[in-house]
């Protein structure tokens, strides 16, 4: 699958001629019309010049995992409601978002951000649900010249710079926790038990595998003294269906410990067909790298099994702040008393990141916006953070705790909770000597 | 000893499940010379309808699993009667184009009423519970679905070999024009027959609402290995519907303990092959 990630930087890389020569051709044809002509052209582009700003978000809208795209949605639709609501972003109205669907794929996501930035004139994009759209999209964004706040897609090679596959840049930003700083977290929370042989079940694309390297890395950087049992690695393909096969071929192997990257609707079926496989009485530690994800904890009721240890890129009952409390409150009274997911408060934040950069800018301008963002210190409802200049990813803790019931809440949550720094100093040296990148 | 067996129980329920999708796909196929890609639509329907009759009306699974069938069955038949019927005499891809148009109106209708998150059901209480088998313990739910998967062949075999009925459709099948100057009423068989073959893909995806998470996306899932099945097997051919879903079942389960991945990649080298060395399919042109 790697190969795949490859073909797609292929085809970006194709794009981004493309795009190359699209932008030329356009600032040639401007510049017959001479400079006030230039002018001119700038304003109509969607830059300084009109009276409302206007942004473009490409998400997964369709498919199986549209219900992604759709709690962004309600993020998006939040946030612009109240930041227009008090008096907008430097005075001007933020305009309906222009959605597309990305369909998961890294050409169409490509199409889209063109589009959105050509055709549209949008002011900044939002969004990506999927590693490989981005891995497409982060190079044509710096062609196009557009900022971009990257809310959901984790793979750490977005916001990294330096080693093979980098594709980060000075226009990608990311305001939600990577994929490295999730799994640091696990390794964290797998330290501290005493589980020493290790294997892993996770969708056969990178974000499966990457979350294995990833925890080998960390656990191996931290002296653990684990043992990796490669044999049993279990990678079923997205959407399967029937984890059977997989849970059968784990539980022969009978590890002290799993850790899980499956997501969404697939971790649901595994974690159905694997109680009735009695999996969780025969693994002892059993780590879900997105299992508090409320988009999983709510079609699960009362079936997820307590005492497992999940992790997930925001939860709504932490930080216990007054930020927090307020946007919880606030997203329930919208949504018929649903507690916001991780990718609806990562969309949420993404909007006010806008606006505070805007706002101190004085400006939309691309180049304003991004170096607003760079370093910049925000309090989100997720906690205060800063977006790491060398990176442009925002320094965030993982979160990891143990999943419990919830009567009153008729969810299960997590209790305890931990916010597990993961300083990206910390990270980095952790990952040195290997060719993964913390992307932080 | 205990992994083998689990696989091959695994294996069977997941060519049970197959079966049921693709064995109206080819009799679909066999009969009317429409190759329905909405048939996972169809299987999906299924899920969402057994859904809502247990959660929001009965609380009963038997009473959903018929309703699914039944529902299923219905809107299979109005879709014949009202679609396709007007382009069986067309070519091949005017009917994919309309077939292909339904799933997405029918894909988007289901998003319409029931939204795309992930949908999830229990497995009913009398079989929820783990049956010890051969040194090895495993979900009585499991063995519940390779019993109806082996039931539904055995019934379909005993009604189109045997029947009076069956003779109708087999007559039908191989010639459309002279069983309708037999006598045979045709439109109401083709009807009868899109009915069948949709009630069976309701009835699968009522089976599977238990035992996965689904969106209005799950169709898009089966109606894949269906056709790999059907073209294994031979498209129209009820014990190569049959056989070519045991057999990808059991090369996806069994596909896993030789290396990650392989379980999926399988089935479509088995297909490569037959197309190459068999294109009628392995049971093809035998009952025809």
């Amino acid at each position: 699958m790697v190969n795949d990630s490859h073909e797609d930087m292929h085809r970006a890389t194709d794009d981004r001629r493309f795009a190359e020569f699209d932008r030329r051709d356009f600032l040639k044809a401007s510049g017959v019309a001479g400079a006030a002509g230039l002018t001119g052209f700038a304003g109509c582009m969607g830059g300084g010049g009109s009276d409302t700003i206007t942004f473009g978000a490409i998400h997964l809208l369709s498919g199986f995992a549209a219900v992604y795209g759709e709690s962004a949605q309600l993020g998006y639709e939040m946030a612009r409601e109240e930041i227009n609501d008090a008096g907008g972003i430097d005075g001007k109205q933020i305009d309906e978002l222009l959605y597309r669907d990305s369909e998961g794929d890294g050409p169409t996501g490509v199409e889209a951000a063109r589009s959105l930035v050509q055709e549209e004139n949008v002011d900044g994009l939002v969004g990506l649900d999927s590693s490989g759209v981005a891995l497409s999209v982060a190079p044509v964004v710096k062609q196009l010249q557009t900022p971009f706040m990257v809310t959901h897609a984790a793979t750490p090679f977005v916001t990294a710079t330096n080693g093979p596959n980098a594709v980060g840049n000075d226009y990608v930003f990311r305001d939600g926790v990577n994929l490295a700083q999730n799994v640091y977290g696990a390794s964290v929370t797998a330290s501290e038990t005493d589980a020493t042989t290790w294997t892993t079940i996770g969708p056969n694309y990178a974000f499966g595998t990457q979350t294995w390297d990833y925890f080998k890395a960390f656990t191996q950087g931290m002296d653990l003294g684990y043992e990796y049992l490669e044999d049993a690695t279990a990678y079923p393909a997205l959407g399967a269906g029937d984890f059977t096969p997989y849970i059968n071929k784990v539980l022969n192997a009978d590890p002290d410990g799993v850790i899980t990257s499956l997501w969404g609707g697939d971790l649901i079926t595994f974690i159905n067909q694997a109680k009735n496989s009695n999996f969780f009485e025969q693994i002892d530690n059993v780590l879900m790298t997105v299992g508090a994800a409320t988009d999983v904890l709510r079609p699960m009721g009362n079936n997820m099994p307590n005492g497992l240890q999940a992790g997930t890129r925001y939860w709504f009952g932490a930080p216990e702040t007054e930020e927090n409390n307020t946007f919880v409150q606030n997203f329930r009274d919208r949504n018929n008393g649903r507690y916001p997911s991780y990718n609806a408060q990562n969309a949420y934040t993404a909007l006010y990141l806008y606006k505070e950069a805007i706002e101190a800018a004085g400006s939309t301008s691309p180049d304003d916006i991004i170096s607003q963002w760079d370093g910049m210190e925000y309090g989100a409802p997720v906690g205060d953070f800063t977006i790491n200049s060398q990176s442009n990813q925002a320094v965030l803790p993982a979160v990891w705790g143990t999943t419990s019931y919830s009567q009153e809440k008729g969810i299960t949550v997590l209790d305890p909770v931990n916010r597990i720094d993961a300083p990206a100093e910390d990270l980095r040296t952790l990952l040195e000597g290997t060719d993964l990148p913390a992307g932080v | 000893m205990a992994l083998p067996i689990q696989e091959i129980l695994t294996g069977l329920s997941l060519g049970s499940r197959y079966f049921l999708v693709a064995i109206g796909l080819s009799l679909i196929f066999g009969v009317l010379g429409v190759l329905n890609f909405a048939h996972g639509a169809l299987y999906m329907i299924g899920a969402y309808v057994s859904l809502t009759v247990v959660q929001n009306a009965t609380g009963n699974f038997w009473v959903g699993l018929i309703a699914a069938g039944l529902a299923v069955g219905a809107v299979g038949a109005i879709i014949e009667m009202g679609l396709i019927r007007r382009v069986y005499d067309r070519d091949e891809l005017d009917q994919l184009i309309l077939t292909f148009a339904l799933v997405l109106i029918i894909s988007d209708l289901t998003r319409t009423v029931w939204g795309s998150g992930n949908q999830t059901m229990a497995t009913p209480e009398l079989l929820a519970s783990n049956v010890q088998f051969l040194g090895t313990s495993y979900p009585a739910y499991r063995l519940f679905v390779i019993v109806v998967g082996f039931a539904a062949m055995g019934v379909f075999w005993y009604a189109i070999q045997r029947t009076y009925l069956g003779r109708l459709v087999r007559a039908t099948s191989s010639d459309r024009d002279m069983a309708a100057l037999l006598g045979v009423n045709v439109p109401r068989l083709y009807t009868g027959v899109f009915f069948a073959g949709s009630f069976l893909a309701g009835i699968g995806g009522a089976l599977a609402a238990p035992m996965q998470a689904f969106t209005p996306a799950l169709g898009d899932q089966v109606i894949i290995n269906a056709f790999i099945i059907v073209v294994i097997g031979g498209l129209g051919s009820f014990t190569g519907a049959f056989v070519g879903a045991m057999f990808i079942g059991l090369l996806q389960s069994f596909g896993v303990l030789v290396a990650s991945g392989v379980g999926q990649l399988l089935p479509f080298l088995a297909m490569i092959l037959v197309l190459i060395f068999r294109p009628e399919g392995l049971f093809g042109g035998e009952e025809q």
